[in-house]
């Protein structure tokens, strides 16, 4: 054997080892050096870890602070018999300062936090944000509430406002109000004539004159029950008018868990998704509905209210009621009442559009409407076409996601599919990178862990659609390609594939869709386009070998059905070009075959 | 590295590394974005060089470029920031090899015994596991010299300087990995032809996608396929 490295001289750098190979080992070591060299990155997989990157709320930039921490850290290293002592007794020391601040901070609870990053509030304080005192919201900013908190707020015009736990709101610079997450409860007074009172909920504004409601908003949509009074629905229209004691939740967008509409009372018209069975009244169907969008229990004494009954048939029936304490807080979120497993609610906030000026003139448009909660899926009458105020755009309520994404990526890994679908949707509300990247993963659970890849494409879809230019677009269009394929709709399989290899004719994955392209126009015996898309994989510069063995050897299949001898002259190209291919034996037994019918002797 | 969402951006401007650490040490995302698109590829098929196999290669990608991020004040721009990243991989691989070791002996085992190639693999990917396989077996500081110089095409001065080691110390890690690489080639070669007999006698099943007409093949006896 040569010595290895003599061709690079050792000591000069030039040259490249094992160019002149002594022997087959030494040339095919070359070989396989060389491949290795060429191996590309998964641009999935980069793609993915981009997402991750991008979705940490901060990477913090080291600071020269930082650096001698770190290097203090390393000289810690080097000295730890010496230190070890210190450290234990530092350690104590920090013990007993976490100790102390964790009972510190059980004290304050959540409304500091909240209240820190919230719009000036009056004379509010932590202990009154928790229930207790009543602030004065009249600058512009965002509320939240943690969890188990409840915060009471008054509005300009004698509005109260009840911000239920681990919930949000926001007043913009036109005193619009918009939900951004989780539940708010309204008590509005009467307006004057021509005055209305409006709320923003994702997409939807409820618009009121003088009523009790609450607002609920969730990852896959919002619900609204009404107590007192009357309160319509707008998008750019009306599409519900609620009377009291009704209640109405929106489609939810992503159709898995919640296949339509509900509607509170007697009638159930919508239908829920989920294992559990059961008999249930109509309005439990629905408080399962509300809870599967993620609505949460009463939060309150509902009880000392006769009022609030029917509102509490929406969200809360079967749900076990909470007092507004802190401390139970949660058990309103009922684990137990049968329904909703709580990790599966979203609590965090989602950006959301503000109201600008609330409609004038709608009220009692169509006084005496009834059943409201079915119009938006099953259109309006004219009269409910009236165009309402644009929303205005507001900026997204920055989170740290760190937390969900990691708790989301342990229940996938952990085999808790509906868990981590829980978690995703959450994030999802989020909005950026974190956001983009849960909608995309609840696809791929939807599809690979809980077996649904109808939902599947249609998460992907609605991934597409609400990120066109999204960093796993082509992660989405990919995955709604296979799995299109393997629930055998060959025409829309081909459909996406050919859009695929049109918008992304650079892509390293254009040639491997270009030839499954190729091999279903092949079996739907379309050949001649067969051909057409294997030309695209074999011509795209990121054609592998494997995909160009496969392509040119099915290539040459669907040339031979139009022509044979064409077909034959391709195949004994095939043969030449990929002699240790994986269809060289098929090949050659199609050329011998052809061979010997044409010259029997 | 294509990635339609990142090089729409980098179509428009192509800034310097040095621009570019600039733009971070500032807080800009977008300067942060590009970097990772320049140099991420690099970083994860050098991760796979070193041995870090998925679904833990994409957990070490992110360590890398966390600590590229935290210490990018620190780079004094001595070197290529290419340079610099292939240390902080090495060192991240480097660290992470060290918690794998202390695992279960199970773990190791399975680590430094990936398993064989699957039957329908293609040539180039058998070709790539058993290069793998070997790499594998080379002792960490040698291997790191021979996938920077063999792979990577990283002059022997930058090497030094990633590996944190004169000169002469990279051209004899160098020197005795690619001694080690080729007998471990011979050897494989040799258990190759010796498994030959069972392995041609088997018909080798295909599994694709769409495509239904297989031609069973069997594999080329030769040393590395």
């Amino acid at each position: 054997m040569k010595e290895p490295g003599t061709e690079s001289g050792m000591g000069s750098g030039s040259g490249r080892w094992l160019a002149n190979p002594a022997n087959r080992v030494e040339a095919e070591l070359r070989e396989a050096l060389d491949s290795a060299a060429a191996r590309q990155a998964d641009e999935v997989a980069l793609r993915r870890v981009w997402a991750r990157l991008a979705e940490l709320p901060n990477p913090v930039l080291e600071t020269d602070e930082g650096r001698e921490q770190r290097q203090a850290a390393r000289a810690r290293r080097i000295l730890w018999p010496w230190i070890l002592a210190a450290s234990l007794a530092g350690a104590t020391a920090t013990l007993a300062f976490m100790l102390v601040a964790a009972k510190t901070e059980s004290r304050t609870g959540h409304g500091e936090q909240a209240l820190a990053s919230s719009t000036p509030i009056g004379a509010s304080s932590p202990g009154e944000a928790d229930g207790g005192g009543k602030s004065t919201l009249e600058a512009p900013g965002t509320v939240r509430t943690g969890f188990g908190e409840t915060l009471h707020l008054s509005l300009r015009g004698g509005a109260e406002v009840i911000v239920k736990s681990e919930s949000t709101l926001v007043l913009d610079e036109n005193h619009g109000l918009a939900v951004s997450a989780g539940e708010v409860e309204f008590h509005v007074p009467h307006q004057a004539s021509g005055q209305t009172f409006a709320v923003a909920a994702r997409e939807y504004r409820v618009v009121v004159v003088g009523t009790r409601f609450r607002v609920r908003v969730s990852q896959t949509g919002a619900a609204v029950g009404v107590d007192e009074g009357v309160v319509e629905i707008w998008t750019d229209r009306r599409i519900a008018r609620i009377p009291a004691g009704e209640s109405w939740i929106s489609t939810a967008p992503l159709g898995s868990d919640v296949a339509s509409q509900i509607r509170a009372g007697s009638t159930e018209v919508g239908a829920v998704g989920g294992s559990r069975t059961g008999r249930a009244t109509g309005s439990a169907r629905a408080a399962r509905g509300a809870a599967q969008l993620g609505s949460a229990g009463v939060v309150g004494n509902p009880a000392s209210n006769p009022a609030r009954k029917n509102a509490r048939r929406m969200l809360a029936l079967s749900t076990p009621v909470a007092s507004s304490s802190s401390s139970t807080g949660s058990s309103a979120f009922g684990a137990d009442n049968g329904w909703v497993d709580p990790a599966y609610l979203p609590t965090d906030p989602i950006p959301a559009g503000l109201l600008g000026e609330p409609p004038s003139g709608l009220v009692g448009a169509t006084s005496g409407a009834t059943i409201a909660s079915t119009l938006h899926r099953a259109g309006t009458s004219s009269s409910d076409r009236e165009r309402a105020p644009q929303i205005a755009p507001t900026p997204a309520v920055p989170a740290d996601t760190t937390p969900i994404a990691l708790q989301a990526r342990g229940a996938r890994a952990a085999g808790d599919a509906r868990r981590a679908l829980g978690l995703y949707r959450t994030l999802a509300l989020r909005g950026g990178a974190a956001g983009e990247h849960a909608e995309y993963e609840i696809g791929g659970i939807l599809r690979d862990s809980l077996h649904q890849p109808r939902e599947a494409v249609s998460a992907w879809r609605s991934y597409r659609e609400q990120h066109p230019r999204g960093l796993l677009r082509i992660e989405a269009d990919i995955s709604v390609i296979e799995t299109l394929v393997s629930m055998g709709d060959t025409s829309a399989a081909i459909s996406e594939a050919s859009e695929f290899i049109r918008r992304y004719p650079d892509s390293e994955r254009s040639a491997e869709i270009a030839r499954l392209a190729g091999d279903l126009l092949r079996e739907r015996g379309e050949y001649v386009e067969a051909i057409h898309a294997y030309d695209i994989a074999l011509g795209s510069a990121h054609s592998r070998r494997d995909i160009a063995d496969s392509a040119s050897f099915h290539r040459s299949l669907c040339v031979h059905r139009g022509d044979e001898a064409r077909g034959l002259e391709s195949l004994r190209a095939y043969i030449a070009t990929f002699p240790g291919g994986r269809f060289h034996g098929e090949a050659v037994r199609i050329v011998d075959r052809a061979s010997s019918v044409v010259s029997p002797h | 590295m294509k990635t339609p969402g990142l090089s729409r951006i980098s179509s428009t401007a192509r800034p310097s590394d040095a621009e570019l650490v600039s733009r971070c040490c500032a807080g800009d995302r977008l300067g942060w974005r590009l970097l990772y698109e320049r140099h991420a590829s690099l970083v994860y098929r050098f991760l796979a060089a070193l041995g870090i196999r998925d679904p833990e290669r994409e957990d070490a990608c992110q360590d890398v470029f966390m600590a590229v991020y935290r210490s990018l004040p620190s780079f004094r721009g001595e070197s290529q920031l290419s340079t610099w990243i292939y240390r902080i991989t090495a060192r991240t691989t480097g660290k992470l090899i060290q918690k794998r070791r202390l695992r279960s002996a199970l773990a190791a085992m399975m680590l430094s015994e990936p398993a064989p190639p699957p039957p329908d693999a293609s040539e180039e990917t058998a070709r790539n596991l058993i290069l793998d396989r070997m790499l594998d077996r080379l002792n960490p500081k040698k291997r790191l010299v021979l996938v920077l110089f063999e792979l990577e095409g990283v002059p022997v001065e930058e090497i030094a300087r990633i590996a944190e080691c004169p000169i002469n110390t990279v051209w004899s890690r160098l020197h005795h990995a690619r001694l080690d690489l080729t007998k471990m080639a011979e050897r494989e070669a040799v258990q190759r032809r010796r498994s030959l007999g069972d392995f041609a006698s088997q018909p080798v099943s295909r599994a694709t996608t769409t495509s239904s007409d297989s031609s069973p093949q069997s594999p080329d006896p030769g040393a590395l396929q």
